[in-house]
């Protein structure tokens, strides 16, 4: 007996019948595969750039292990250097900590820079009488800039009046200002997030 | 009190600033390294001679020695004892 139209299968169809890796892209439905068809437990390892998240977008540090000894002046440079934000208007925190050693100044100013623009009164030193090992610590937490790419990261003693002072006799000191001491590492830790 | 050579280095005006360790001697006096983050040499202008550096040393151990022994010669006039003169301060140890 004769019929119109596509022959028809003669059982129903099964994943067998269906060659592997033969569905494309197009025959899927737009929004077809939800969180239920993936394995959440699965290792995904994304080499494109992943958006739409929240949360933690990058960490970076830098650091400095050179002893350095320092001298008695209104302002000098700790640390200079490029963080490559990753998006644009994201935060940022910069997180501080410089070692230092020797009897200095009582006061002095820290000033933290972001892309030209800096910070004052979020890092200072801790004073400790006598010829110990003393730190300079704090932290910023700002909007980030508005375009992505490298930012500089600056670390600066400043008195705010001008005055000649250093907030240590020594920058990164080591055994050869206290038997005790290793060489110490100053760093500051760059921390981006979309929130 | 100890004045080590960085005190007497740090003492010069024209000092800048230098990365590395202590020198020990003349050589590596010469060959400091300018902390160049921010400076050029380790000191505006002149430099101070090696001799210059160990004679200001000697003259600020002599001054700190007098004002260590200053102050032990006001705690005795005050009939402390070593002990008390070591609570008040520690680091007055080999002036006693």
């Amino acid at each position: 007996m004769g019929y119109i139209g596509r022959t028809p299968t003669g059982s129903i169809l099964t994943s067998a019948d269906i060659a592997d890796g033969s569905i494309s892209t197009a025959k899927l439905a737009d929004d077809a595969v939800d969180n239920t068809k993936l394995d959440l437990a699965d290792t995904y390892a994304f080499t494109g750039t992943v958006s739409g998240t929240k949360g933690l977008i990058n960490i970076a540090q830098n650091t400095s292990n050179t002893r350095t000894a320092l001298s008695n002046s209104a302002s000098y440079t700790f640390m200079s250097f490029s963080y490559n934000q990753q998006k644009a208007n994201s935060k940022i925190r910069v997180d501080v900590v410089l070692w230092g050693f020797g009897e200095a100044a009582g006061a002095t100013n820290i000033k933290i820079g972001y892309n030209s623009t800096f910070y004052s009164g979020f890092a200072n030193m801790v004073y400790i009488a006598g010829s110990y090992i003393k730190p300079v610590y704090g932290h910023i937490y700002i909007d980030g800039a508005s375009s992505t790419g490298n930012k500089t990261i600056q670390i600066i003693h400043e008195s705010e009046n001008g005055a000649a002072a250093r907030p240590f006799l020594t920058w990164n000191p080591n055994a050869t200002d206290d038997a005790r001491l290793g060489q110490t590492t100053s760093y500051v830790t760059v921390t981006e997030y979309d929130l | 009190m100890i004045i080590t050579i960085d005190k007497a280095i740090q003492s010069f005006n024209n000092f800048q600033g230098y990365e590395g360790n202590p020198p020990t001697n003349e050589t590596e006096y010469q060959n400091l390294k300018a902390w160049t983050l921010n400076y050029e040499t380790v000191f505006s202008g002149t430099a101070p001679t090696w001799t210059e550096v160990l004679a200001k040393q000697i003259e600020l151990q002599s001054a700190e020695d007098t004002k260590c022994n200053n102050k032990v010669s006001a705690y005795r006039k005050l009939s402390m004892t070593d002990d008390e003169i070591l609570a008040i301060d520690s680091r007055l140890e080999s002036y006693l």
